[in-house]
């Protein structure tokens, strides 16, 4: 039973997928078969292990020195999502990129400050526009659709992208908690059909349209978009630019309210959210060849391996006891 | 009511109106990069046509802002002639993303920006009209790019011959050749855009009512490209009518495959399906040299013949 406060299961799966869906935004792999392959892949690896700690659910009660250490994991997110979204206007030759982050840095001051529930309210709001643009997509691009292009021969390129931009596996754990058992499981039922089905779905038709350019330095996502106009007088891509921005507000907004603790004043809890923020923005803004790899190695570790540490220590204790 | 009435004020900023006169929104886009660079822009709103000039391509905005006053917003385009090299021009429009991907792109052999002026220029719908017909394939920014980066590195472009319109190939340095009607025909014919195809053959006009044409290719001591499939007419396809038909094709091979390499049909993609190692991981030039060695054959289904 739902009770005041706590998540549906459709305000969990919209934020769960939009902090999935805005990586893909920004991510300049360009579309191919083999990106669609390495996608599933990692994604069946993913579930594989994330599934099996639902049933663990009660047991992903983090202690306090724990969950402080996760909600920098939630400010570093925060951090590496602004930079796929400054990635994101840099792609799309946007000239007020700076204007453009200079306006999200006065949002997010003011968003933050809010409650989770409007950030699970709002990505309910995002989640179902972009589901109409999704519907659009094959109408506007079956016409110019080209099976054998999935055979176009390609390097692989991306290496651990598809960890870096899994970031929503550390939130997972805490996004589950605020939801009943039946609301996270069926979250995590949406969750993986659109790691495993609708994503790779969607490379794969890209490829379709897109696959012999390879070599276009922009953004794929908006590549595909460009080229399957719905007619020569109405095209989507303002639509998809306006989402994809309010995406990347929703998502840092989100990850810096459970980077947020909970302070007596306000002040103080934006301060304890916002300075590791900056700090981290400053560190992957210097390391732009390592934030990749960070961000993987940081998934894994939060999304993966420590919960799974916490559930097999909590149960380790529990046996003891029981003998 | 006061947080309310401020979100109004600024969704108001967010629209995007400006000023139409501060914008310059080209219909044709004339490039010569034959000397220095010269641009000339024809627009739906001024008679007159702007012209400017560059040391290259990329100073595109400024040097057209500088001769208009207005800003250069490319996103109603919807052509784009090049007289000099157009596949250097046109990677660099791309990845600058001046370019609509579905913008069509015209090689004018010399003064585009001059012909243009003069009017001497095709029009826009004229390609259009040209390629729904089934006398061109669409070769749009993206596809004449599709083709040049992952092809065999020759791409084919929209020229104008005389009082037609046929296709050059080209490399991303020198212009190969040209392509005839009866071969632009056949590369329209396997390309997907034509609305419709008439074809005429012993005096009597046929109009492709459905096709199912497949390319397959196999690879013993040579490469063999072969395309196959059933075709059906208004009126009923006679063995005339697909011999025209299957020397459209043949001559769609010949002149563009085997006789430059270029790979204007996603041949390298059906090698690769048709299991074919020496595709996959070969280069451009390598992919070029097996084409230019390979054997063609076209078999129109024999049964619609009969039927017919």
């Amino acid at each position: 039973m739902q009770t005041q406060g706590q998540w549906s299961a459709v305000q969990g799966a919209a934020v769960i997928i939009l902090l999935r869906l805005f990586p893909f935004f920004c991510c300049g792999v360009p579309f191919s078969g083999t990106y669609a392959k390495q996608m599933l892949l990692n994604a069946i690896i993913q579930i594989i292990l994330i599934l099996p700690m639902l049933q663990f659910r009660h047991r992903l009660q983090f202690p306090p020195k724990l969950l402080r250490i996760f909600r920098l994991c939630a400010a570093f997110e925060a951090a590496y999502l602004t930079l796929a979204f400054r990635r994101l206007c840099m792609q799309l030759k946007l000239q007020s990129a700076a204007i453009l982050l200079l306006t999200l840095l006065l949002t997010l001051l003011y968003t933050v400050s809010l409650h989770d529930r409007a950030s699970a309210r709002t990505a309910t709001l995002l989640l179902c526009l972009a589901g109409a643009g999704f519907l659009l997509l094959p109408i506007s691009g079956v016409g110019t659709a080209q099976r054998v292009l999935l055979h176009t021969p390609e390097l692989s390129r991306f290496g651990v992208s598809e960890w870096a931009n899994a970031c929503e596996l550390p939130l997972l754990p805490l996004i589950l908690q605020k939801q009943t058992e039946s609301a996270a499981k069926r979250s995590t039922f949406a969750w993986t059909a659109f790691r495993i089905l609708f994503l790779p779905a969607l490379v794969l038709f890209g490829t379709m349209q897109n696959g012999r350019l390879l070599s276009f330095q922009g953004n794929p996502f908006f590549l595909l978009l460009a080229r399957t106009p719905l007619s020569e007088a109405f095209r989507m891509d303002g639509f998809w630019i306006l989402l994809a921005f309010g995406c990347g507000a929703l998502c840092i907004t989100f990850c810096l309210q459970t980077a947020k603790p909970h302070l007596q004043t306000s002040r103080r809890m934006l301060a304890a959210a916002f300075l590791p923020y900056l700090f981290f923005l400053a560190m992957l803004w210097m390391l732009p060849a390592q934030q990749t790899t960070i961000s993987a190695a940081l998934n894994l570790l939060f999304g993966i391996l420590i919960p799974w540490g916490i559930i097999l220590f909590r149960c380790c204790i529990n046996r003891r006891k029981n003998a | 009511m006061k947080r309310f009435l401020i979100c109004i004020f600024y969704i108001l900023l967010l629209t995007g109106c400006t000023d139409i006169h501060t914008r310059l929104l080209p219909m044709i886009l004339a490039v010569d990069t034959a000397e220095s660079v010269q641009f000339a822009a024809q627009t739906s709103l001024e008679a007159e046509i702007i012209s400017a000039q560059a040391e290259t391509a990329l100073q595109i905005q400024d040097a057209l802002r500088n001769a208009s006053g207005a800003e250069l917003s490319t996103g109603h385009l919807s052509m784009l002639a090049v007289s000099g090299n157009p596949c250097g021009v046109l990677q660099d429009f791309f990845q600058a993303q001046l370019l609509a991907p579905t913008c069509s792109v015209l090689y004018v052999p010399t003064d585009a920006c001059g012909q243009l002026k003069n009017g001497n220029l095709p029009e826009p719908t004229q390609l259009q009209a040209a390629v729904e017909t089934g006398i061109l394939p669409e070769r749009t920014a993206d596809i004449v790019l599709a083709d040049l980066w992952g092809g065999s590195g020759i791409t084919a472009v929209c020229t104008p011959d005389s009082d037609d319109l046929t296709l050059a190939l080209w490399s991303s340095e020198a212009c190969c050749g040209k392509l005839s009607a009866d071969a632009c025909r056949g590369l329209a014919l396997l390309g997907k855009r034509r609305k419709s195809f008439v074809f005429a053959a012993n005096g009597i006009a046929y109009r492709l009512t459905s096709d199912a044409l497949q390319i397959r290719l196999t690879q013993n001591d040579t490469l063999k490209i072969e395309i196959s499939g059933t075709v059906a007419t208004e009126p009923p396809l006679t063995e005339a009518a697909a011999a025209r038909l299957s020397d459209m094709l043949t001559a769609a091979l010949k002149e563009s495959a085997l006789a430059y390499g270029a790979d204007l049909l996603f041949l390298r993609e059906h090698a690769i399906r048709c299991n074919i190692t020496a595709a996959r991981s070969c280069s451009q030039d390598e992919w070029r040299e097996l084409l230019r060695t390979a054997e063609c054959s076209v078999a129109l289904n024999a049964q619609i013949s009969r039927s017919a």
